[in-house]
């Protein structure tokens, strides 16, 4: 009878297995043959320039080793400390001896001292680029042509939510500003601190999130960046920046938020004191030791637009070097990492939202997935970090100030990122 | 011990036989479970897939419509843009560009050279083929995957339109504008089957082009390779019907998933549009039904020896339950079939009497029985929709409706209804309110019907207020609707149980008043099917307040009342009742108007030499003597203010306002804005606006020979040609000897009923059995159409027959043969024309005729009974004198002498019921009621009215006196009654003469009087006589029938 009953069980959990693993797409099977044509070149080595630590995530070298592997060509790392960056890479594309084949970097604003029209080749008319996500286009676009492929981990921003704490509580996902301060003021009041800060970590304040939403409207953003007009000019900016003093004077940030930084952020989630905390999807993924399982993401309210607001991801482009020695190697590897024949592979099993169209192999988190329709109404693209010449997150440091010394008036803090801005946007 | 085997044997067989019999339960009981739940699966998979392709066409026509108005925005952009000059091109575009959300929009020269609205875009165009197409002077709409910019990539849609010079001969140039191909989006369902359900649009080749899920793959059909299709249907056949336009239903299996996919043709730059939808999110809820099926299975078998006992003990009880509801079932379908069918005969053969020439009168009692058959129906569909909200098969169904039509209605129903009773329907309008409403307006009016109607029942004077109020809540529009009145009251002991079936506050107040006891237990399910709910106050004696909120949607942001720089108005109003001044001032406030308010001429008049007001607003009378006196007037707009009972006048003035509609009809007049005069829309067809089909033929089948009759006569305006049958046998024998295009088939039928008779016609020779048949039925429950097709029917129409879907069904059926018959044969079409133009001459001549005596006089009917024309001009010149002295006496009677008055008023309503002026008549029966009773107030309320009545009626005698009359008749009437005393008045005059004035036989009173004029007679009978002619020079028919009789007791 005892063996019926473990046939039995075992039978179960085999039949369980079996459809628990019955959806799974072989991405392998469907691009079984490359897409596009490439690989004609072999017994050449490729100078790839990055930032250090960048060419270090898997799919990047699984990607580079197959490449070896199936062109026959090596790849050589030139990795440049992120405070040279700009200076060695514009010196390298002016001295064709430095031998800059591709450079792995972010585009937009990033890649203005690089003088892109004159350096990069412009990929409009590749056969991939219908492949590519138009997010991922986005990305890629300068002055009109697009300068390197999209090969990154995507991501979506907004604020991560611990569900167990909000069920309990029976607080409603807020969709407006007014329902996420609600659902801050019942957190506090049950003794749950309602956000996580990072704000040691001055990057970790993003307020490029809701400024993303605002330079959709109204020409901003190239009135903003032809002098037209100034943050002091944009009132949307008084109420983002008023957000984080609210949250502060109302303690929703808790008691010691300033001494709160980036390694903090899991221990923070973990403990279930916090409830909330503004980051990406992939994050739960990437750097949490919790169960993910328990987080959502909904939009992250900070003082505009009134529905909340979904942030895309920045992506690094692999650009090439259209003065290089071995431009046509260069375009064949760009061709070849841009084949689903290739990505997929290299992007096996990794928690990113698709950048290509037939990117099958790579895992959505659920996070996403629950919030999709969600974020396809709510998703503003990565815009004041790309688009608006000398934009910094590190300006956050006069929000900060404004928070923190009741004298530094709200005039005053958007006086000076407005100065800084412009200073930086000059020097570039 | 052989004896204790036996029994242990037979007690082992026993226990066999148990478990073998509860075996076989059990088998038996998985079986029919099994086979409920597989039938379940089957008809939901065949609901769902056609719910499918509802969300798919949805989509599909919500897309082109998009892109359409786009289109079309762009055109008319266009046009405009002919006289922009170059300074002001880009402003216009910006405006453009803002105004329709676009991504960009530009003017692009002959050459291609180009102005964007974006900065620093200069891109010529002149190789792109929308520009070329465009320039050639088509409009042209094209898909572009990617369209770069300089800092941004979008993939678009590119709508290009010629923009011409002044002269309008050749293109000066192109205009395009380019929308993100994700507003496609927004008219895409994304929560069909509670967002599980997703839409896909994509291009001949299958790329996506918008989706409302992230799929794995950028090509659907590449998605689709990895899939098995059930059926022998495959990926190659769904290409092939995809890129064939085709629309179409298919399942296939992704990873051993089975989905659900529709396919169907867009009709943009060739893209389709495909819906797919997981199995298991279809049959989640059969799923779940089946487990709980199972565990309950389960449970029976454990219980069965007690379950057993229980049902046998259960089935007797329930035997008795079920059977009460088959009756149930049973009755309602008889009623439905059994009052229907005669209230097809009467409402329909009334409705053709109406359209014959008949009689004021005639028409009433017509118009009473249309009416009276019409409450009866409306108590059957009380009965079946209370029958269909207790079975869930009622449904609430939406479409976009104009409110301000749904007042309208209402207020014209509840016009009727309120009739003579000192009643005032006061609408009150919230000025935000949407022009256009999502909703299901039949139920919205059938509440406010219901509502209002108790309103009108329980309130004897005062007024009924009707307030609509909304505001947005969870993305919907929340109306409130308040109906008001100071009617008779709800004790509190019963109002808890108001909202019940069946349930009839029980006073001694309201034991006459008719009902079903259902309006308002339909009304609360109506109200909570809408997603609200219906609330009571009342205050016993003192009157109701019904509040309904009922949840609706909008799709467009007109507000329905139109108001704007409200200050630039100045308005002087009178007003003499209270009620009224309060209600307009409130529904002026919040327009936000300025006005002053009169309660008095003096006042009133005193203001108006005054000036400084643009509009003057006052009762329909007192505009009109304003009117005679315009010359010194100042200059303003005089509107007049129409009682309930005046909205049929409203036509005869400049400027109107009906009251009960004075929100909108305000607004229409201060911003001379559409003039709002129709009453009553959607009540019916217009026989003129009928399309006459003479080349069909159609054979009408009931074994009802009324019913036949009645089908005939609305199939009359048709001019088609009609044969009929009596039976389901005939029928069949007449399509066997003749060609017809349709038949109308009554369902039920002795002998052979409608179904077996389709059933046979279906099986004769092809020419033959493809004849369009149409089911005619009362039988109008749920589900009934699709039961009339499976049987064979093509089509149904319930009965009793409405115009309107009659129309509906002749064209859908009928028109396109009808048509194509006449461009075949031009000679015959053209004899047909002409023959029918004739009749619709005769008919309209007859109409209008017909019109002249709806009027205030009925000349054409009272002239017969007089003795023809000249008798008849006779007496209404004099009438008329007796018209214009009592309209300059009757306000002087009233203030000074109240019972003088009464005689006055009593003897106008007895010359004008002489004359058949009917309708002055009724008023002033009406008004003397109130005079007996020295009601001055209410008779000071009614006298306006008279007034205008008077002065119209006056107006028509006098036209019809100098049309059909000369000088000599006048003066013939003039002498008669003059009393010359000679004799004595015998018994037989005296009968004689009560008799004609007893039948307006005026001349007959006139021969009588002339006769004993020549008798001597005494200063009594003199007397008599004397009165006699006076009244009957004022054509006054009744006080001399008491006179007589006065003078008859006397001289006994």
């Amino acid at each position: 009878m005892k063996k019926c009953l473990i046939a039995l069980l075992l039978s179960a959990l085999l039949l369980f297995t079996a459809c628990a693993t019955g959806g799974k797409i072989d991405a392998q099977a469907i691009f079984a043959v490359p897409s596009y044509d490439w690989g004609h070149i072999t017994g050449e080595t490729l100078n790839i320039w990055c930032k250090k630590g960048e060419m270090e995530r898997s799919y990047m070298k699984t990607a580079i080793s197959r490449y070896e592997k199936l062109t026959g060509n090596h790849i050589n790392i030139v990795e440049v400390n992120v405070e040279e960056f700009d200076e060695k890479v514009s010196s390298a594309l002016n001295t064709p001896s430095a031998d800059l084949d591709i450079l792995l970097s972010y585009g937009g604003t990033n890649l203005d001292a690089f003088n892109p029209d004159e350096n990069f080749c412009d990929f409009k008319n590749e056969v991939w680029i219908n492949d590519i996500m138009l997010n991922g286009l986005n990305q890629a676009i300068y002055n009109g042509r697009i300068v390197g492929l999209p090969h990154w981990e995507a991501s979506f921003s907004g604020t991560l939510y611990n569900k167990k704490i909000f069920k309990k509580y029976k607080i409603p996902i807020p969709t407006t500003q007014e329902e996420f301060l609600n659902a801050c003021e019942i957190l506090l009041k049950n003794g749950v601190t309602p956000m996580y800060l990072p704000y040691k970590e001055i990057t970790m304040l993003l307020y490029q999130f809701p400024l993303d939403a605002v330079l959709e409207k109204n020409d901003n953003l190239s009135r903003l960046n032809s002098g037209a007009i100034d943050y002091k000019d944009i009132p949307q900016m008084r109420s983002i920046i008023e957000w984080y003093k609210t949250m502060s004077d109302r303690g929703y940030f808790g008691e010691d938020y300033i001494q709160n930084d980036w390694n903090g952020m899991d221990n923070a989630l973990k403990s279930e004191k916090y409830a909330m905390m503004l980051c990406w999807d992939t994050w739960l993924y990437t750097d949490f030791t919790g169960n993910a399982n328990k987080f959502g993401i909904m939009p992250a309210f900070m003082g505009f637009p009134e529905n909340g607001v979904f942030e895309g991801a920045n992506l690094s482009l692999l650009i090439a070097n259209k003065n290089g020695k071995r431009i046509s190697t260069a375009r064949d590897f760009i061709t070849f990492m841009a084949d689903p024949y290739n990505y997929n592979v290299a992007f096996k099993d990794c928690y990113t939202a698709p950048v290509f169209r037939n990117q099958i192999a790579s895992v959505s988190t659920p996070q996403i997935a629950e919030q999709e329709i969600a974020i396809q109404r709510l998703y503003h693209p990565s815009t004041a970090w790309l688009r608006v010449k000398g934009f910094s997150q590190v300006d956050a440091k006069y929000i900060q100030k404004h928070i923190t010394d009741s004298n530094y008036t709200l005039d005053n803090c958007i006086a000076d990122m407005d100065r800084a801005r412009k200073e930086r946007a000059k020097q570039s | 011990m052989e004896n204790a085997e036996k029994i242990a044997y037979k007690n082992k067989t026993q226990k066999a036989f148990i478990i073998l019999a509860l075996l076989i339960a059990i088998a038996l009981f998985t079986t029919v479970i099994s086979s409920y739940i597989t039938k379940f699966e089957k008809a939901l998979v065949v609901e769902n897939s056609n719910y499918l392709a509802e969300i798919s066409s949805q989509t599909a026509i919500n897309m082109q419509m998009m892109v359409g108005e786009t289109q079309k925005a762009l055109e008319g952009a266009a046009f405009g843009l002919c006289d922009v000059d170059n300074e002001k091109r880009i402003k216009y575009l910006k405006k453009l560009l803002k105004e329709y959300n676009f991504e960009y929009v530009s003017f692009s020269w002959p050459d291609g050279t180009t102005q964007y609205t974006l900065e620093g875009e200069n891109a010529n165009i002149k190789k792109e083929d929308y520009f070329i197409e465009a320039l050639n002077g088509n409009a042209n709409v094209k898909y572009c995957p990617h369209k770069f910019f300089t800092d941004k990539v979008v993939s678009a849609l590119i709508f290009s339109v010629p923009v011409y010079n002044v002269d309008y001969t050749s293109p000066k140039g192109v205009m395009c504008a380019m929308i993100d191909v994700n507003t496609l989006k927004m008219a895409m369902n994304t929560t069909s089957f509670s967002g599980e359900g997703h839409t896909y649009v994509i291009d001949a080749k299958g790329n996506i082009i918008v989706q409302t899920k992230q799929l794995n793959f950028s090509n659907l059909y590449t998605a689709l390779g990895n899939c098995t299709f059930a059926n022998s249907y495959n990926l190659n056949k769904a290409i092939e019907d995809i890129s064939t336009q085709k629309s179409g239903f298919s399942i296939y299996y992704d990873f051993g998933v089975e989905k659900y996919m529709y396919y169907s043709y867009l009709g943009i730059d060739a893209w389709s549009i495909v819906t797919v939808v997981d199995k298991a999110t279809i049959t989640a809820a059969t799923t779940q039904l089946a487990q709980e099926l199972t565990v309950v299975a389960i449970l029976i078998m454990i219980l069965f020896p007690i379950l057993l006992v229980m049902l046998v003990l259960s089935m007797q009880m329930t035997k008795s339950q079920k059977h009460a509801a088959q009756m149930k079932s049973a009755f309602l379908a008889n009623m439905s079939h059994e009052i229907r069918t005669p209230m097809n005969a009467i409402v329909g053969i009334s409705e053709i009497l109406l359209r014959e020439e008949l009689s004021n009168k005639q028409k009433n009692y017509v118009m009473n029985i249309v009416n009276s058959g019409n409450g009866l129906l409306t108590i059957i569909n009380d009965v079946l929709d209370v029958s269909k909200m207790e079975s869930g098969k009622f449904k609430i169904v939406d479409d976009e409706y104009e409110l301000e039509s749904l007042i309208y209605d209402i207020v014209t129903i509840m016009a009727i209804k309120i009739g003579d009773k000192p009643i005032e329907l006061l609408v009150d309008l919230d000025t935000e309110l949407p022009k256009y409403i999502v909703g299901d307006m039949i139920r919205v009016k059938q509440i406010l019907l219901n509502i209002m109607g108790n309103a009108v029942k329980f309130t004897k004077e005062g007024f009924i207020r009707l307030s609509i109020g909304a505001e947005m809540e969870n993305g919907k529009l929340k109306l409130t609707v308040c109906v008001s009145d100071t009617g008779i009251g709800i004790q509190k002991k019963d109002l808890k149980d108001l909202f019940a079936s069946f349930s009839q506050v029980d006073t001694h107040k309201n034991h006459n008043i008719e009902g079903t006891g259902l309006g308002l237990s339909i009304s609360k399910n109506l109200c909570e099917m809408m997603g609200g709910d219906i609330q009571v106050a009342s205050e016993y004696g003192k009157g109701t307040a019904f509040t309904m909120h009922i949840m609706q949607t909008i799709t467009r942001p007109e507000k329905m009342i139109y108001s704007s720089k409200a200050s630039q108005f100045h308005i002087l109003m009178l007003e003499k009742s209270l009620i009224l001044r309060e209600y307009f001032a409130e529904c002026m406030d919040k327009m936000n108007l300025e006005y002053l308010m009169c309660d008095n001429d003096d006042d009133f008049m005193e203001n108006i030499k005054k000036g400084g007001f643009t509009h003057v607003f006052a009762r329909a009378e007192t505009i009109g003597i304003i009117s005679s006196q315009m010359h010194e007037m100042p200059i303003a707009s005089y509107v007049a203010l129409l009682g309930l009972r005046e909205q049929g006048l409203v036509e005869n003035y400049k400027a109107a306002v009906y009251v009960p509609l004075f929100p909108l009809q305000m607004a229409s007049v201060l911003y001379n804005r559409e003039k709002i005069l129709q009453f009553g829309r959607h009540m019916g067809i217009d026989v003129l606006a009928i399309q006459p089909m003479p080349f069909v033929k159609i054979l009408l089948v009931d074994d009802n020979e009324v019913n036949v009759q009645v089908a005939n006569g609305l199939l009359t305006p048709y001019y088609m040609q009609v044969d009929c049958a009596f039976s389901g046998a005939k029928a069949i024998n007449m399509i066997k000897e003749n060609d017809y295009d349709l038949v109308f088939m009554d369902h039920m039928m002795p002998e052979m009923d409608g179904a077996e008779a389709v059933k046979i016609i279906r099986t004769l020779p092809s020419s033959k059995k493809n004849v369009h048949i149409v089911a005619l039925t009362a039988n109008i429950t749920e589900g009934a159409k699709e039961m009339f097709v499976e049987v064979g029917f093509d089509d149904f129409l319930a009965k009793p027959i409405e115009t309107v879907k009659l129309n509906v069904l002749l064209k859908k059926w009928l028109k396109e043969t009808n048509d194509k018959r006449a461009s075949d044969n031009p000679a015959k079409a053209e004899e047909y024309h002409k023959t029918i133009m004739m009749h619709q001459v005769e008919n309209a001549q007859l109409s209008n005729s017909a019109a002249s005596s709806c009027a205030f006089v009925d000349f054409a009917n009272v002239a017969k009974k007089l003795g023809g024309k000249k008798a008849y001009c006779d007496i209404l010149s004099t009438y008329s004198q007796s018209l214009k002295e009592k309209m300059l006496t009757l306000q002087g009677w009233l203030s000074s002498d109240i019972q003088r008055f009464t005689i006055e008023i009593h003897g106008l309503k007895g010359a004008s019921a002489g004359v058949s002026a009917n309708a002055l008549a009724q008023l002033a029966a009406q008004i003397e009621v109130f005079a007996s009773d020295n009601n001055v107030e209410k008779v000071q309320d009614l006298l306006p009215e008279l007034f205008v009545n008077m002065q119209k009626t006056l107006d028509e005698v006098e036209k019809y006196i100098f049309d059909n009359t000369d000088e000599n008749a006048k003066e013939n009437v003039a002498s008669i009654g003059k009393p010359v005393v000679h004799g004595a008045l015998s018994n037989e005059a005296l009968t004689d003469i009560k008799e004609a004035f007893y039948n307006y036989d005026s001349e007959n009173i006139k021969r009588i009087i002339a006769e004993q004029d020549k008798l001597l007679l005494d200063a009594r009978e003199a007397e008599l006589l004397e009165n006699l002619g006076k009244c009957l020079n004022s054509y006054d028919f009744e006080t001399p029938l008491a006179l007589i009789d006065e003078y008859a007791k006397k001289i006994m």
